[in-house]
């Protein structure tokens, strides 16, 4: 469903992403870890068309994330890091706005947003406006901007950061609910026990590269002699040497 | 400790000031270097800002020296001296024998000006958009180990001297006066010295509103303030300008009506300590000024103090929407508008600073041109083509603020708009078209207000040319609004570039040339070429806005319709140049100087804009051959059969009517007398160069974003207005042919055929015609 083939990003003489390949199959939850700059969410910038590939090209349902923006956007439900929102608009209305440039009728967009809202716990806050929100609501406002078009692929970048332990918990059921309806999911973060429990196959990216990928256990066991997720992610993403790992294939 | 902490704090708030002025002048487009536009210290900065500074002051001074000026000219005189008053009046300024420059009238009209500058940059000052912003800095700086008298003491220090807009006009008016006084070379320690105890009232007022209003005001409250006062800063300013503009200001007539109160104002007292005779007299006045100022200014901060006590944080940092009702749904209007542009006017509502600036502003800043010339008023009534450039100017300002801003409004939210299957070009001609019909609405009730003489055929074009003209320049305003922002910076304020500002502003005042040209061709010609401005820069537009927010990546060059226009206009200087040249030498006639003229620019055209194209690595560069040649030729001779047969007719239509059959007369005898030199011209030189730029790069350009008939049209139009007002029909003629026949081939053989067939027999019958009838 994701298809990434030789990616790259430089900026002058910095490789921000390096010949990364990777591909998530449909209805895969996979996720993208790695520490703090290592190009996931420039990676996660590249696939939703707002950063140009140097080289290399992203592939979503085999259509081309730059060349077919509006098309692959479509078919992708997309969260950024740090949701910013319009001043002067309401918690429901962006959604209902974000529901209506998706192509729904106003009827649709206004049925859905009453459910999102609802299913997100965003009920109570939704008459007022989304600048002040906190963190924990703007992440779950733009959980559910992602939702609003029914989309087969999302695309979070840190769906959890800046949640509440029990929002947490929600939005992590609600990714398992939408795994289990077939959704393809691409999440990055930094919380390891999340990717554990969350993901069926783990990516570590490390200054731009790829430095190991594959179902957690699978990666427990080879890198960490049957130590835990923290072992591999350290192991793997020292700060000196990079790319000690396994190379995929 | 307290003083280290003042200034500490002076000195933190002043290299703020001077960064922004330092940003900017000088900042410029982050490239490869870094992933964000980085704003490092830049060497030339401080010598910039220096001579920046030195000019403004100039500039100041100038100001008030012609406000001094003004103001003497028409007060010092009585009123009932009537015409001879000017002429007195001048006399009285180069020798004052016998006139107090400080006379009680005059003395009036300084205050009065004094006066305004001060409200002004009061206003002004709290106009900006610190007041009602959601970050304040008080709730950082009440962290820090300082007591809160002292931070008040810091916050009144720095309001006071770190006040530009009232440190550059008022200490230069007064240091004037000072000079006037006879002070000399210390005039300006006197401005300075004297302007001290008003900066110093006015930072404590400014304090009052900002820190002390600011913790008891809603947030909306906040903003509603903010906006007006904003607007009433502006007016005040402009008050205050014209004094400085013409003594028949209607401001300085006010002064005539002062009360003799204003002289217990601390401005008036500060005029009467200039007035004052000697020392002794200034005493008095000079006292009761620091007295009032010292009252005045200690209980302000004793009442500050006090709004403070509760602490510094009352409501949230923004408006709330709870208290509000839920939104009613639907209105019908929703029908008409997309998601994009409904959301536009709910924002639009609901942001008054941003409906103040956008739609109330441009009508202070035109509303202005009255305070300065009451005259116009009358001028307008009378004169539908100062009405109409007036009203497109008016139009101008709106769209500046509102088209200008389309992407720049976005602000950080822009995120949302790269997540739906819409691309942004789209968006934003939704966003545009919008604005262009809210501001249609400026222009229309300026004439339905101003127009006296009811609707006549004149009156009736210029409204159509200036109706016309706000789409146009809508487009042309998102355009150079996208072009010349930078949605990556993080500051707001600083996304657009100034001088991408003065550029739409630029091209506006071009088109006043379509509504003061006399004659209708003008006039369409110059419309048309602003419209092609316009959808060449959105065609640069489109194909930037995927690579928007990516700071390193370009979008590959692609041959679009800027590169005809470029090409046409370079075709047509070159051709006016060459000609200079070749016949400033006395010994080429006029029709081999044509020749050579067309010929060589032609070539020089077609090889600089080859090598430009091979340098970017351009797409779609126009190719003379391609494979099917024979095919081709066959389509472009068709063509060119048939734009001939056109020709032809009309031709033979014209000859039937006299206005156009001298001119055609005058066409043939110039022929024959050069026809060596039209002849392999027009047969050979225009089909091989005139196809590259109309065909190749115009209409291509054209037809990349554009269906087939719109490109034609468009392109054979162009064509045709470049060829003169008597042979328009005929050439659009051939240029719809000749674009057909390129599209249909894709290589310029076709149309260069066309061209040179349509000509050979347009040449004949031209000389045939005229001699048969």
């Amino acid at each position: 469903m994701i298809a990434i083939e030789g990616l790259d990003k430089r900026y002058g003489d910095f490789h921000a992403v390096d010949n990364l390949s990777l591909a998530v199959a449909r209805g895969e939850v996979f996720g993208f870890l790695g520490p703090n700059g290592a190009g996931k969410t420039t990676t996660i910038r590249m696939l939703m068309g707002i950063l140009v590939p140097t080289s290399g090209r992203a592939l979503i349902d085999g259509l081309d994330c730059h060349r077919q923006a509006a098309d692959v956007k479509r078919r992708v439900g997309y969260l950024p890091d740090s949701p910013i929102f319009y001043d002067f608009l309401r918690g429901r209305e962006i959604l209902q706005f974000v529901g209506e440039m998706h192509g729904l009728t106003r009827g649709e967009s206004s049925a859905r947003t009453e459910r999102l809202l609802d299913e997100l716990g965003l009920d109570d806050a939704a008459a007022e406006y989304a600048v002040n929100y906190s963190m924990g609501m703007k992440k779950r406002l733009g959980l559910a901007c992602a939702l609003i078009h029914d989309p087969p692929v999302l695309i979070l970048d840190e769906p959890t950061n800046g949640l509440d332990p029990r929002a947490s918990r929600d939005v992590q059921d609600r990714l398992r609910a939408a795994a289990a309806e077939g959704r393809t999911i691409l999440l990055s973060t930094h919380l390891l026990d999340m990717a554990e429990k969350l993901c069926a196959r783990v990516g570590i990216i490390h200054k731009g590269r790829l430095v190991s990928v594959g179902p957690s256990a699978e990666l427990k066991e080879t890198l960490a002699h049957g130590g835990s997720l923290e072992d591999v992610f350290l192991s793997v993403t020292q700060p000196d040497e990079a790319g000690t790992g396994h190379h995929p294939a | 400790m307290m003083l280290r902490a003042a200034s500490l704090l002076l000195r933190l708030r002043l290299r703020r000031l001077l960064n922004m002025l330092g940003s900017r002048f000088m900042r410029r487009k982050s490239s490869a270097g870094g992933p964000r536009g980085a704003t490092a210290p830049k060497q030339g900065g401080a010598t910039l800002a220096t001579i920046l500074s030195l000019v403004m002051v100039g500039y100041a001074t100038f100001v008030a020296w012609s406000a001094v000026h003004n103001v003497r000219l028409q007060l010092a005189v009585p009123e009932d001296a009537g015409e001879l008053r000017w002429e007195r009046s001048f006399r009285a300024l180069d020798a004052p024998p016998g006139l107090d420059i400080f006379s009680p009238g005059v003395t009036d009209g300084f205050i009065l000006v004094l006066s305004l500058i001060a409200v002004a940059s009061l206003a002004m000052s709290l106009g900006a958009k610190e007041l009602a912003a959601a970050e304040w800095d008080m709730e950082w700086l009440v962290t820090l180990p300082i007591p809160r008298r002292t931070l008040l003491g810091v916050r009144l220090l720095e309001r006071t001297f770190i006040n530009p807009s009232a440190v550059l006009f008022m200490v230069p008016f007064l240091a004037v006066l000072a000079w006037q006084r006879g002070a000399g070379w210390v005039a300006p320690l006197i401005g300075l010295a004297l302007a001290l105890p008003l900066l110093l009232l006015l930072g404590a007022l400014r304090l009052a509103v900002d820190t002390g209003v600011r913790v008891r005001l809603q947030p909306g409250g906040l903003r509603n303030l903010q906006a007006v006062l904003a607007i009433v800063g502006l007016a005040m300013f402009y008050l205050a300008l014209s004094a400085s503009i013409s003594p028949d200001s209607f401001v300085l007539r006010w002064a005539r009506s002062l009360p003799a109160a204003v002289h217990w104002l601390p401005t008036g007292l500060i005029i009467d300590v200039l007035a004052a005779r000697d020392a002794r007299a200034a005493l008095l006045p000079g006292g009761l000024l620091l007295a009032q100022v010292g009252v005045v200014v200690t209980l302000i901060m004793l009442g500050v103090e006090h709004l403070l006590s509760r602490g510094i944080v009352a409501h949230g940092g923004r408006e709330s929407a709870r208290s509000a009702p839920r939104p009613v749904a639907r209105t019908g209007a929703r029908r008409w508008l997309t998601a994009i542009q409904a959301r536009e006017i709910k924002l639009l509502l609901r942001d008054r600073n941003f409906l103040v600036q956008t739609l109330v502003l441009p009508v202070v800043i035109i509303g202005a041109q009255f305070f300065f010339n009451a005259r116009l008023l009358d001028t307008l009534g009378e004169e539908p083509a100062h009405l109409a450039a007036m009203a497109f100017g008016l139009a101008a300002y709106v769209l500046m603020f509102s088209a200008f801003q389309t992407l720049n409004s976005e602000g950080h939210a822009l995120w949302i708009l790269y997540t739906v299957p819409v691309p942004l070009d789209v968006l934003l001609r939704q966003k545009a078209r919008l604005w262009g019909l809210i501001t249609l609405i400026y222009p229309l009730a300026m004439f339905a207000f101003f127009l006296r003489g009811g609707l006549t055929g004149e009156t009736a074009s210029l409204l159509a040319v200036v109706l016309l003209g706000v789409p146009v320049y809508a487009t042309l305003a998102v355009c150079i609004g996208v072009l010349g922002s930078d949605p990556l910076s993080q500051e707001v304020q600083r996304r657009v570039r100034g001088s991408s500002a003065y550029l739409f502003m630029l091209l506006a005042s071009l088109y006043t040339y379509a509504i003061y040209s006399a004659s209708l061709w003008q006039r369409l010609t110059l419309m048309l070429l602003c419209a092609s401005l316009a959808f060449a820069l959105w065609q640069k537009v489109r194909d930037r806005l995927p690579y928007l927010l990516d700071p390193t990546a370009k979008p590959p060059a692609h041959v679009s319709l800027a590169d005809g226009l470029v090409a046409a206009l370079l075709f047509f200087v070159l051709q006016g140049v060459v000609m200079l040249a070749v016949m400033s030498t006395d010994r080429v006639a006029i029709g081999p100087a044509i020749f050579i003229a067309f010929a060589v620019s032609g070539a020089v055209t077609y090889f600089a804009m080859i090598i430009a194209f091979a340098k970017l690595k351009s797409l779609g560069v126009p190719a003379y051959f391609g494979p099917r040649k024979a095919r081709a030729a066959g389509i472009g001779l068709l063509a060119g059969a048939g734009a001939a047969v056109c020709g032809v007719g009309y031709l033979a239509v014209a000859q039937r009517i006299p206005a156009l059959q001298e001119l055609l007369q005058q066409h043939a005898v110039a022929f024959v007398d050069m026809a060596g030199w039209i002849t392999p011209l027009a047969i050979l030189a225009a089909p091989v160069f005139e196809e590259f730029i109309f065909r190749g790069l115009i209409f291509g350009g054209l037809r990349r974003t554009l269906g087939r008939w719109p490109a034609v049209l468009g392109s054979a139009g162009l064509f045709a207005m470049c060829h003169g007002p008597v042979s328009f029909l005929p050439v659009l003629g051939l240029g719809i042919a000749a674009a057909l026949a390129y599209d249909a081939t894709g290589m310029l053989l076709a149309p260069m055929l066309a061209h040179a067939l349509y000509n050979t027999v347009v040449l004949c019958a031209e000389w045939i015609l005229p001699a048969a009838s």
